[in-house]
């Protein structure tokens, strides 16, 4: 609460910044922007998900509010045992005139490494990770609270975040009692090592109550190296990924697990990408669940930047006498305003 | 939760500790802007550009490197009408420097001061292709744009830094009387009815300014990469009209280009800068002129 005071107080006397707003028709209306992921699927073992359908729907609205803050809402639409339902996947505002940080209050996906920020249509892959699926679960890690974000004055960049939570996850945090709230940090480190070269070292954890009213511990370290040439001539890009992510649930359900995914993906010419990834689960072994193994190739067609066409194919080893194989297909695509991607 | 309040103080005084005092801090989104704040800021500012003179601005990441530049800058100085749609609104979210926001006293959208040229008239979509709703975005290769535009640079920097409003003043005098001396020349070099083919329509500015006719584009559409079909028809035009110079920004890939001039014997294809720094000899937007001159004075 004391944190909270501290936060409007400096909001109240911060100078007002906001956007000077043209007196246009419709110019205060938020931005609107749709994104409807089509899915294709064979699998060699469960059928029950074969067959063409709607993947998913995200629905998202973002504006100033006022002076002080900017907004953002995205419901996701999707079919789950058979219904079709809306989910809030975000809703939050965030501080546009405090210098410095960025304080962020309401539900949004936390920073606990890379991937978990991301929403579907912007996955790498057209499935998460296997780390992400199974520790974080299919929602993946989304709480309610407030979180602080500022950079460190370094000579590159270098960005703490601290997320303050109400802790409302079915398995990692579920303490029951409103008092146990879960804290979810990120460091984030970027260096430009030439013009065309990036690396990008991040450490993520997080900690709160489960519902054995013990701990649960979160740890994660992602390292991405980006080349695009600083000539946009070249139409060739390349990223590689590392993304390592530990469970620690103490408790009935006790036990450690961890995995890791790493991912390339080259740019063959302007609008093909050629993509490999391989996973890995059960660095430690798990009471409950097998260790699995999956690698997966994807080519992606992008015809423009609001269309994406994307054929992958994927072996998972996860212990059963039969690996399986699965085929997917997918389009992607996006109409009306779209807000940046993160680099 | 305890949050120690006095830390956060000499926290942030640490921190604002870092924000330069004497000499403006400018960034700018392309090198255009970038040479023009130079021009009228002399040694009186730091200006950085985020993109490289080979690099298509529309198309650049939010790099956090960029949120650095952002973070520690006085005024930052942008094209405007959508151009850096995709990623200059993360950059100054990241920056985390809230007067560097639309409409605050940090942001200068060259953009607003332009009358554009190719506004879309009646009902606009995406099937149209990469169309900027306000306009063509690519104003400073008309001379005449680039004056306007470092008037307002120089008001923009009097605002921000007053003691030096007459050193401003004088640079813009300099400037604008050079160009319009040089416009003169300019004119007279370019002959008569000349037809080029250009890739992406990065050049209207320049040809209206100085009366050369475009009369094929090798994109079917702005953004849309060449069709065998359209490809064609660029080919017939070019034969028809006895075309002999198809023009690529050397952001984008000649290939085709290539190919039309395979089919059309008098056809010459040029690879051209759009930017200062385009080239390593481009050293600010007289330097740019030149070299479009150069090229097109023989027709």
């Amino acid at each position: 609460m004391k944190f909270l005071c501290i936060v409007m107080s400096l909001l109240l006397t911060s100078t007002s910044y906001a956007k000077q707003t043209k007196s246009r028709g419709n110019s205060f209306n938020p931005d609107i922007g749709i994104n409807i992921l089509f899915l294709n699927q064979e699998s060699s073992r469960d059928k029950a998900e074969d067959g063409m359908k709607f993947q998913e729907a995200e629905l998202q609205f973002s504006s100033d509010v006022d002076t002080y803050f900017s907004a953002k809402a995205l419901f996701a639409i999707a079919e789950e045992g058979g219904e079709f339902g809306i989910e809030p996947e975000e809703a939050y505002v965030e501080t546009i005139s405090l210098p410095h940080v960025i304080v962020k209050i309401g539900k949004s996906k936390m920073p606990i490494g890379k991937h978990n920020e991301l929403h579907a249509h912007a996955f790498p892959f057209i499935n998460a990770p296997l780390i992400n699926e199974t520790i974080l679960g299919d929602e993946g890690l989304n709480e309610i609270g407030v979180g602080v974000s500022g950079l460190i004055p370094l000579p590159w960049f270098s960005e703490l975040t601290f997320n303050y939570t109400q802790g409302d996850h079915a398995d990692l945090f579920n303490g029951g009692s409103k008092d146990n709230k879960a804290i979810i940090t990120r460091f984030k480190n970027l260096w430009d090592l030439s013009s065309s070269t990036t690396l990008e070292l991040g450490f993520s954890g997080a900690k709160g109550k489960n519902s054995d009213q013990q701990d649960t511990s979160l740890y994660g370290a992602d390292l991405t190296l980006k080349w695009r040439p600083s000539k946009s001539s070249s139409n060739r890009s390349f990223e590689w990924t590392a993304e390592f992510l530990e469970k620690d649930r103490k408790g009935a359900a006790d036990g450690k697990l961890s995995g890791i995914v790493t991912h390339f993906k080259y740019q063959l010419a302007k609008r093909w990408y050629g993509q490999y990834r391989h996973d890995y689960l059960g660095l430690n072994d798990s009471k409950s669940i097998a260790s699995s193994k999956r690698h997966t190739g994807l080519i992606a067609f992008l015809p423009s930047e609001f269309s994406s066409v994307r054929l992958q194919y994927e072996t998972i080893d996860d212990g059963q006498v039969k690996d399986e194989k699965r085929l997917s297909l997918q389009l992607n695509i996006s109409i009306g305003a779209h807000p940046a991607h993160t680099y | 939760m305890k949050i120690n309040l006095r830390k956060i103080i000499i926290f942030i005084t640490f921190m604002l500790s870092f924000v330069s005092h004497g000499k403006l801090n400018v960034v700018t989104t392309t090198t255009n802007l970038k040479s023009l704040v130079k021009v009228i800021g002399g040694e009186k500012v730091d200006a950085f550009s985020f993109s490289k003179g080979t690099q298509d601005p529309h198309y650049l990441e939010a790099k956090p490197s960029y949120m650095i530049k952002a973070s520690r800058a006085d005024l930052i100085v942008s094209v405007g009408l959508d151009l850096e749609i995709g990623w200059l609104p993360l950059v100054i979210r990241g920056a985390r420097n809230p007067k560097l926001r639309p409409g605050a006293i940090g942001s200068f959208v060259a953009g607003d001061f332009i009358d554009t040229l190719e506004k879309p008239k009646g009902k606009l979509t995406r099937a149209d292709g990469d169309v900027h709703p306000e306009g063509n975005p690519h104003f400073l290769l008309d001379p005449l744009n680039a004056i306007k535009i470092a008037k307002e640079i120089m008001k923009k920097l009097s605002e921000l830094d007053s003691k030096n409003k007459s050193f401003y003043e004088n640079n813009f005098k300099k400037f604008s009387s050079e160009v319009e001396e040089q416009l003169v020349i300019w004119k007279k070099m370019i002959p008569k009815n000349v037809q080029v083919i250009t890739y992406h329509k990065t050049l209207s500015y320049f040809y209206n300014r100085l009366d050369i006719e475009n009369v094929a584009y090798l994109e079917p559409k702005p953004g849309v990469p060449p069709t065998a079909k359209h490809i064609l028809s660029v080919i017939k035009i070019a034969k028809e009209k006895n075309i002999k110079l198809a023009i690529v920004e050397n952001y984008f890939d000649p290939t085709v280009a290539n190919r039309v001039a395979k089919d059309v014997s008098s056809l010459k294809v040029v690879t051209v800068p759009v930017t200062v720094e385009g080239e390593e000899d481009i050293k600010n937007l007289i330097d740019l002129y030149a070299k479009l001159l150069e090229i097109f004075k023989g027709g």
